[in-house]
């Protein structure tokens, strides 16, 4: 099939090399047209439209920004919940990741029962997806520390402070922060992982050079691990976010961003023009933290790389 | 410039597609509907319902006992497809905005406008007459919307209370379903015997009179002639009912029963519990009275009456079935729910007086009894609303600033619904 | 009987040689190193503890009698475990009839999504061809865009499938003898996005197989190249044979998130329940079981068979786990993902 010679087997190659590459990616071109795009579109013109239903179909009137107006300007439960989202993520992205580079940090060590711990740490990946979680989340960790009062009367944290007359406000506060603390932990799984990998990439050479010139611990984490960890950092925070912001959610368990999207559109509401307009709300929102995010620690992490 | 070109040759494939998908939607789907056939959206399976009735003989669904008939009078087969209670709405839009609409599907308080407004339900006023709504004690009106009719109602589900016959026994006070019958069964005297059911030892409460869940206060605002959402079914229009003097007076009794120090009712989730342990004397009955093994007699009587309702009034949740707009069969629907309605009459009715007990039917289906209900949970955040209503209530804000203080937020609900 | 004379010159040096041995030792196990181990694994317990936690309770409560459910004085372990919770469970969750839904499209997926995706993620990786990073960027979309603002659209295009609107033309030609296919709850309803790279996070697999491909070393094409293989042979001869650590990685994610997945079989497929849908109405379709009737059950006797329900809904992915956790612990740090 390819003629000898390397001149002017060159130039067929390139050529069939692109074609390749198209068709390598061809389902996925179709699958995004028709399962992709096409709903996309019409979820926008939702957002502009009053939609009602017709005999066999949905019936859509323009209503240009109405739909908008009505969510951002008229009605503040869509900002509400946003706004509980945003620093719902914002707490996510403070902890998780450092959290998760703290723990990698310990289990990339060589210590005996390892394996024991990494097999610990990953398994919330299985249970912290989807329904099941869901119907855990409220009572796991509040029964930690106690404010779920019809279930556990007698034992946690919430009972000993307040029999400690600590004013309610400050133990609900206290419960709030431990209950997330908490429900943190096991939203790490992934990003451990992550990290690990990436801890394993440092060679050890760097590590000993180091040692040889005296330096410490502190010392060789901040020159060595924490620049070529920027990277994988950058990856854990992008992934922190998209996984935050559009996790499954109940009404008062979960994402209720999402949930609420849901409700107005497939509740009893049934406004899917307003459901559409929310949605697309928030993906923009979405959309500029992870800008944010990559203008703050990405473009330094891309720099190190290269 | 390749870049460009790019992008553009994508978005016109893009806007190909969809323009080419778009030309074959819309279709009217199978030509179903030779007749008869009918398919129905409801919350309980053909199986669930064997089971329920082989563990209880008193139990009757009107819809699930009227199908056998329907089917072998008309010798079709009728399509139930049982979706849990929260998802029918959801199913029914589905099946609708792809052309396989059902012919009937559920209505209640929390969907009845919300179909309508949207435009899910089709009008019945050709296929329907008075005498369909004269079944059970509750106006068409319920059903209407703007001068049209879009429900047929079933019999309206019974919110009751249940007392403890030996609490009330030993404060020597008269049962709550004697007074009903003297048509004393009302906000002052729920009062005055919840006071005397209350005990606070070393100002913690032992003993109280009621028990139920938020949507109590719900059910008393309606029992006093109003309802948080005031919506007026002939014109069309809804507001908020909190300003309302009926729903002020119904407030301040309420502020008085759960007021922490000395009152005489509890919200909670936790509502058996403590009726089961003699610790409150009456609470939200069951749905089946008969399957609940407790070890004092009780007895049952309907919510009381607030001062600006009549004495003899019975607070229920009326059902309806209603009609997608895309059905195929809408006169077969109505026909369908007239054997409903006699069946009910053959066969219902007397179980659920086995059920009750004939006594307790007889007192609250008799002729001077008057049916009360609303149809206001339809906005979004309802719940929400209830919640922040009962939280002010215990914090005893007047019932008039909590008017004022939630209005925006009841208002804002109206005008994304209603529009 | 000897008496005490000088050492033999080796014995000293074995005696020197044995104190260097022992100096090693002594600061070998300096007491800083000691403190921080005994704090590791302090550390470790306690945080794990929090971790198992969560299945402990679930374990506990599941094996509880509903009457011990509010009873302050037990704590982990019931004072008569029994496993009426669990047959209560699988007479709701009716197992014979979800079990077959479930596999079919949990197994069916994720195969699909670990090949197609294999495919595409390749195809991004290694070719230079126009619109590369536009696609990509494109495919990013697809993780952000969670799959509810999709839906209604999604249903009727199930409802009436049809490609390009041919099948609506022929029927149209054929006066209504050709229709358009209903793959509304048929299997077709998940395989097919699946099958197009549009399955449940299949963007993200499609990302993991690009860093992995894109850390292949260029020389490997070019000796293809010289050795006279095409792009296709390269692919499957040269690339394929090393993908063994990443296509595991992908299939045990994929695995996890198709199973527990709640909306795909929600939205689309009526009619064939799978444990993570009739997880999610258990609550109400326990009602059938229990004595008491309608709407309003008792939350006690629910908690405990919710439990046992969520017990039984993760168990196979624990049993797997138990397994394959060698592979998932593993998996990431061999696939040559270094970040974006």
């Amino acid at each position: 099939m390819t003629s000898k010679g390397k001149g002017r087997r060159r130039v067929p190659y390139e050529v069939r090399k692109q074609r390749a590459g198209y068709v390598f990616i061809l389902p996925w071109i179709l699958g995004f047209l028709f399962f992709f795009a096409e709903p996309m579109i019409e979820s926008i013109i939702f957002s502009f439209s009053d939609v009602t239903a017709g005999q066999s179909g949905l019936v859509t009137k323009f209503v240009g920004l109405a739909n908008y107006e009505m969510v951002l300007v008229k009605t503040d439960e869509f900002l509400r919940y946003l706004w509980t989202a945003v620093v719902n993520m914002l707490s996510e992205i403070a902890i998780i990741p450092l959290f998760s580079l703290f723990i990698a940090l310990i289990l990339n060590q060589k210590f005996r029962g390892r394996t024991v711990y990494r097999a610990i740490y990953f398994l919330p990946v299985i249970m912290t997806s989807g329904v099941v979680f869901t119907m855990m989340s409220g009572v796991m960790s509040s029964s930690l520390s106690g404010t779920q009062n019809a279930y556990f009367q007698s034992t946690g944290l919430m009972n000993i402070l307040i029999q400690g007359n600590v004013p309610m406000s400050l133990v609900n506060f206290i419960t709030s922060v431990v209950d997330r603390i908490f429900s943190l932990t096991l939203k790490c799984g992934v990003q451990i992982l992550l990290f690990l990998s990436g801890l394993q990439k440092i060679p050890a050479s760097s590590y000993e050079a180091c040692k040889i010139e005296g330096a410490t611990a502190w010392d060789s984490f901040w020159k060595i691990t924490f620049p070529l960890i920027l990277p994988m950092m950058m990856l854990n925070i992008v992934y922190t976010i998209i996984d935050s912001f559009t996790a499954y959610g109940t009404q008062e368990a979960g994402n209720v961003v999402m949930a609420y999207i849901y409700r107005i559109g497939f509740g009893k509401s049934m406004k899917f023009g307003l459901s559409a307009a929310m949605a697309w709300l928030y993906f923009i929102v979405i959309i500029l933290f992870l800008t944010v995010a990559y203008l703050v620690v990405g473009r330094k992490a891309s720099r190190i790389e290269s | 410039m390749k870049r460009k070109l790019f992008a553009l040759i994508l978005i016109a494939a893009i806007a190909a597609a969809g323009l080419m998908s778009g030309c074959s939607k819309g279709n009217d789907g199978p030509s179903g509907g030779s007749g008869k056939d009918i398919s129905i959206i409801y919350w309980m399976s053909e199986n669930g319902y064997k089971a329920q009735v082989a563990a209880n003989d008193t139990v009757y669904d009107p819809i699930l006992d009227a199908i056998p008939v329907y089917e072998e009078k008309y010798n079709v087969d009728v399509n139930l497809i049982a979706v849990p209670w929260g998802d029918m709405l959801s199913q029914m839009t589905q099946l609708q905005n792809s052309g396989q609409a059902p012919d009937l599907v559920e209505v209640y308080d929390r969907t009845m406008h919300n179909v309508i407004l949207n435009n899910y339900v089709m009008a019945l006023d050709e296929y329907v007459t008075d005498e369909d709504y004269s079944h059970f004690k509750v106006s068409r009106d319920l059903f209407s919307w703007n001068g049209k009719t879009y429900a047929i109602p079933l019999k309206p589900y019974l919110y009751y209370i249940m007392f403890n016959k030996d609490m009330f026994d030993m404060e020597g006070l008269p049962y709550p379903d004697e007074l009903f019958r003297n048509g004393e069964w009302t906000f002052d005297k729920f009062e005055e015997v919840g006071k005397a059911l209350t005990k606070y030892v070393d100002g913690e409460r032992v003993q109280y009179a009621f028990t139920s869940w938020t949507e109590h206060l719900a059910a008393t605002i309606v029992s006093n002639g109003s309802a948080i959402v005031k919506i007026d079914n002939q014109n069309g229009t809804a507001e908020s009912g909190l300003s309302d003097p009926k729903t002020i007076r119904a407030l301040e009794y309420l502020s008085r029963w759960v007021n922490p120090v000395n009152g005489i009712i509890e919200i909670s989730d936790n509502m058996w519990g403590d009726f089961d342990n003699n610790r409150c004397a009456m609470n939200r009955g069951k749905e089946y009275p008969d399957g609940w093994d407790l070890p004092f007699a009780t007895g049952m009587v309907p919510l009381p009456a607030g001062p600006d309702a009549p004495p003899k009034s019975v607070y229920v949740y009326p059902q309806a079935m209603a009609v997608p707009t895309g059905s195929k069969n809408p006169e077969a629907a109505v026909e369908f729910m007239r054997i409903v309605h006699q069946r009910q009459k053959e066969v219902g009715d007397a179980k659920e007086a086995a059920r009750i007990g004939q006594e307790n039917y007889d007192m609250i289906y008799s002729d001077d009894t008057n049916f009360i209900y609303a149809y206001d949970k339809g906005i979004e955040g309802y719940d929400e609303i209830e919640a922040m209503i009962y939280e002010m209530l215990v914090e005893g804000i007047p019932p008039a600033t909590i008017a004022e203080t939630i209005a925006p937020d009841i208002n804002a609900a109206i005008e994304m619904m209603f529009k | 009987m000897k008496g005490p004379k000088s050492l033999p010159a080796v014995d000293r040096q074995a005696i020197d040689s044995f104190i260097e041995k022992a100096r090693h030792y002594i600061r070998s196990k300096h007491p800083q190193r000691k403190i921080w181990a005994v704090f590791r694994h302090a550390l470790l317990i306690g945080i794990g503890f929090v971790i198992m936690y969560s299945i402990l309770y679930m374990i506990s409560n599941a094996f509880r009698p509903p009457s011990e459910n509010f009873d302050p004085s037990v704590i982990w372990i019931p004072k008569a475990p029994t496993l009426s919770n669990f047959t209560d469970a699988l007479q709701v969750l009716q197992l014979e009839k979800i079990m077959g839904n479930t596999l079919a499209i949990t197994i069916g997926t994720t195969i699909m999504q670990v090949i197609v995706c294999l495919f595409v993620g390749y195809g991004f990786a290694r070719f230079r061809f126009k619109g590369n990073k536009v696609l990509f960027g494109l495919v990013i979309l697809t993780i952000i865009i969670p799959p509810q603002t999709l839906a209604v659209s999604m249903y009727s295009k199930f409802r009436y499938f049809d490609l390009l609107g041919i099948i609506g033309l022929l029927k149209n030609i054929t006066g209504g003898a050709i229709q358009q296919p209903n793959l509304i709850g048929k299997y077709w309803a998940a395989w097919l996005p699946a099958l197009t790279g549009m399955g449940l996070r299949s963007g993200l697999y499609i990302f993991m197989y690009r860093q992995y491909f894109m850390g292949m070393p260029r020389e490997l094409d070019e000796a293809a190249a010289i050795d006279g293989c095409g792009p296709y042979s390269t692919f499957l001869r040269i690339m394929v044979p090393n993908t063994k650590n990443i296509v595991i990685t992908v299939f045990l994610f994929a695995i996890v998130w198709n199973w527990n997945d709640y909306y795909t079989p929600a939205l689309y497929m009526q009619g064939k329940p799978t444990l993570a849908t009739s997880l999610a109405e258990f609550q109400n379709n326990l009602q059938m079981l229990a004595n008491v009737g309608g709407a309003n059950v008792d939350p006690i006797v629910v908690l405990t068979r919710i439990q046992a329900a969520c017990l039984i809904a993760i168990l196979p992915l624990l049993i797997l786990y138990v397994f394959t956790q060698k592979y998932f612990t593993e998996s990431i740090e061999n696939t040559g993902i270094t970040g974006i």
